[in-house]
């Protein structure tokens, strides 16, 4: 199949919201205790939908309902998100490279996150400690660059800066803390949506419908700071406002997550780029596209962590950070490929 | 200086004497200047910058070289000033788009990759924008830059057509002398002289770029013409 072709399916939203809403469910019936596909769809449709009958005390139900539904929803939402926040940021500092952790949001909250752990007289809960510490690097990165914060380069200094210095902190932190402390946070930072509640997935999924219509509304905006902050400024648009507003909108939404599920690397920053391949370059294809793509992504990566060994859990970022080198390393190849034919 | 409607007025001055910053002052680009641009007696930076870009299109020099953008999704941010964030392109947007296209005779490279078109088809692209921005008033930096005598002339001729009132920084001054009703030479940020072409003056030429240099009239329409002694 040509390429065109496969942008063609890609760009469909009923085509990729199946494969999503499918991979959901078959994710659902994947665990240490076998579930069939047939049980998943009974039980979402009678117990979640309320359109059947429904036994909500019998242990599979439980199982769906209480356990797997609300980590694999976590999963999606926190892999749509990432793709997103990754496909905004690309956008806006015109480099491929960036993604929601090249800003210190992460190191921002594992910092928070160990704080809390460490110092537990501050009586805040993790995901709390983990928001504040995002908050904190966003806001010093705003701070260092100063009145040049709409400029590209002094974004993404800054905000390799502050990566930077977070960590140290959150080593020393970890240097001077408990052993178990350091053993769960360790697991904390490397992502991990183990515990996750129905009560959990509100504020993400909320910020992430606001930032995307947010995003979706400016995205003729944003195609026209890809052209350039001149072009930008010469049709009416106030490229360096733009810039910092979406960057601070795409640092609340990593927060959040961040904060819900822990460091999870490398979707903000492959997912777009697959996306790029699938569906092409448009802004108003390419940002849904991702969050279709990112969440289904995520499920999948869950699943892989849930199951490849089978006496326990692997931590989320672990999986994605393995596909994603090898995601890079393919690119890579096909670039040189390409080269040599031409 | 000033710029009477319909006029296609060159900038001209040797490197550094501030045409770039002028045209990015009265483009509104630039805010931190004294003195004041109007437009139709209004003044410029009192003006949202929306409505300015209604009015003043810019074809600029420098686009990203590796911009993502498909010839066609570059025409369509002309429409920009004219769109509410949520607003969705009119099927008379769309005619007007296909239209600018081909007045622009990119048919045929509507979707190709912008960062893969040749200098002419990319100013041709830019001149697309402009027509679908739909401004009474254009600036234009080094349009004709790295391109050959046939694009330079169907570029120029191309924005001519369009009849809109231009300021346009040309660094080849016979280029500048063929094509512009208008004359101003900058130097060191001030104006050194400003009129009609017909009526430059080969002194004028000689004192700002340092040169020696006579004016005749080139054999087809009559304009002035700068021949300069080169050194040897």
């Amino acid at each position: 199949m040509n390429t065109s072709g496969i942008k063609t399916i890609f760009s469909s939203a009923a085509v990729l919201w199946s494969i999503a809403i499918l991979s959901v469910l078959i994710a659902v019936s994947i665990g240490h205790i076998d579930i069939t596909l047939k049980q998943v769809f009974d039980t979402v449709l009678g117990c979640g939908l309320g359109l059947g009958s429904c036994d909500p005390s019998a242990v599979v139900n439980q199982i769906i309902l209480e356990i797997r539904l609300p980590r694999i929803l976590i999963a999606f939402i926190s892999g749509a998100a990432l793709a997103l926040s990754g496909a905004v940021l690309q956008t806006i500092t015109r480099n491929p490279l960036a993604d929601p952790y090249l800003f210190g949001i992460s190191a921002g909250a594992s910092l928070g996150a160990v704080l809390v752990l460490s110092l537990t007289f501050v009586g805040l809960s993790l995901s709390m400690g983990a928001m504040l510490g995002s908050l904190l690097a966003v806001a010093m990165i705003l701070g260092f660059a100063g009145r040049f914060a709409g400029q590209i380069e002094s974004l993404v200094l800054a905000g390799v800066a502050v990566s930077f210095m977070l960590s140290s902190f959150t080593s020393i932190a970890l240097y001077h803390s408990d052993p178990n402390v350091v053993a769960s946070m360790l697991f904390w930072m490397m992502g991990s949506f183990d515990h996750i509640g129905w009560h959990d997935l509100a504020l993400p999924t909320v910020a992430l419908l606001i930032a995307f219509a947010v995003f979706m509304a400016v995205h003729r905006w944003m195609t026209a700071l890809l052209a350039g902050d001149e072009l930008s400024t010469s049709l009416g648009i106030n490229a360096k406002a733009l810039r910092i507003t979406l960057l601070v909108i795409t640092a609340l939404l990593t927060a959040v997550l961040v904060s819900k599920v822990g460091g999870i690397g490398f979707v903000g920053l492959m997912i777009p780029h697959i996306c790029r391949i699938l569906i092409g370059h448009q802004l108003n294809h390419l940002l849904p596209g991702c969050v279709v793509i990112g969440g289904i992504f995520m499920v999948w990566a869950d699943v892989i962590a849930r199951t490849l060994l089978t006496d326990q859990q692997l931590p989320i970022g672990i999986i994605t950070a393995a596909i994603g080198s090898l995601f890079f390393i393919l690119l890579l190849k096909q670039q040189q490929y390409r080269s040599r034919s031409i | 200086m000033s710029v009477s409607d319909g006029q296609m007025v060159a900038l001209i001055g040797p490197n550094g004497s501030g045409k770039t910053s002028l045209l990015n002052c009265i483009g509104g680009l630039q805010t931190d200047f004294t003195g004041t641009v109007a437009l139709n007696n209004q003044n410029v930076s009192e003006m949202k910058q929306t409505r300015l870009a209604q009015r003043l299109a810019y074809l600029h020099q420098h686009m990203p070289a590796n911009l993502n953008l498909t010839a066609q999704q570059v025409v369509e941010l002309g429409l920009i000033p004219h769109l509410s964030p949520w607003g969705r392109l009119s099927q008379s947007q769309k005619i007007d788009i296909k239209q600018a296209i081909h007045r622009v005779g990119l048919n045929s490279l509507a979707g190709r990759a912008f960062s893969s078109l040749s200098g002419g088809e990319k100013q041709r692209v830019l001149i697309a924008k402009t027509i679908i921005q739909r401004p009474t008033y254009l600036l234009m930096d080094e349009p004709t830059n790295h391109l050959d005598i046939r694009h330079q002339m169907d570029t120029l001729s191309m924005v001519k057509s369009l009849g809109l009132t231009t300021i346009a920084c040309i660094h080849d001054v016979n280029l500048a002398l063929a094509v512009c009703d208008h004359i101003v030479c900058l130097n060191d940020g001030a104006v050194v002289f400003d009129c009609p072409s017909s009526e430059v003056k080969a002194e004028d030429f000689a004192a700002v770029y340092d040169i020696e240099c006579q004016l005749d009239n080139e054999p087809y329409h009559g304009r002035k013409r700068l021949n300069i002694r080169w050194q040897s």
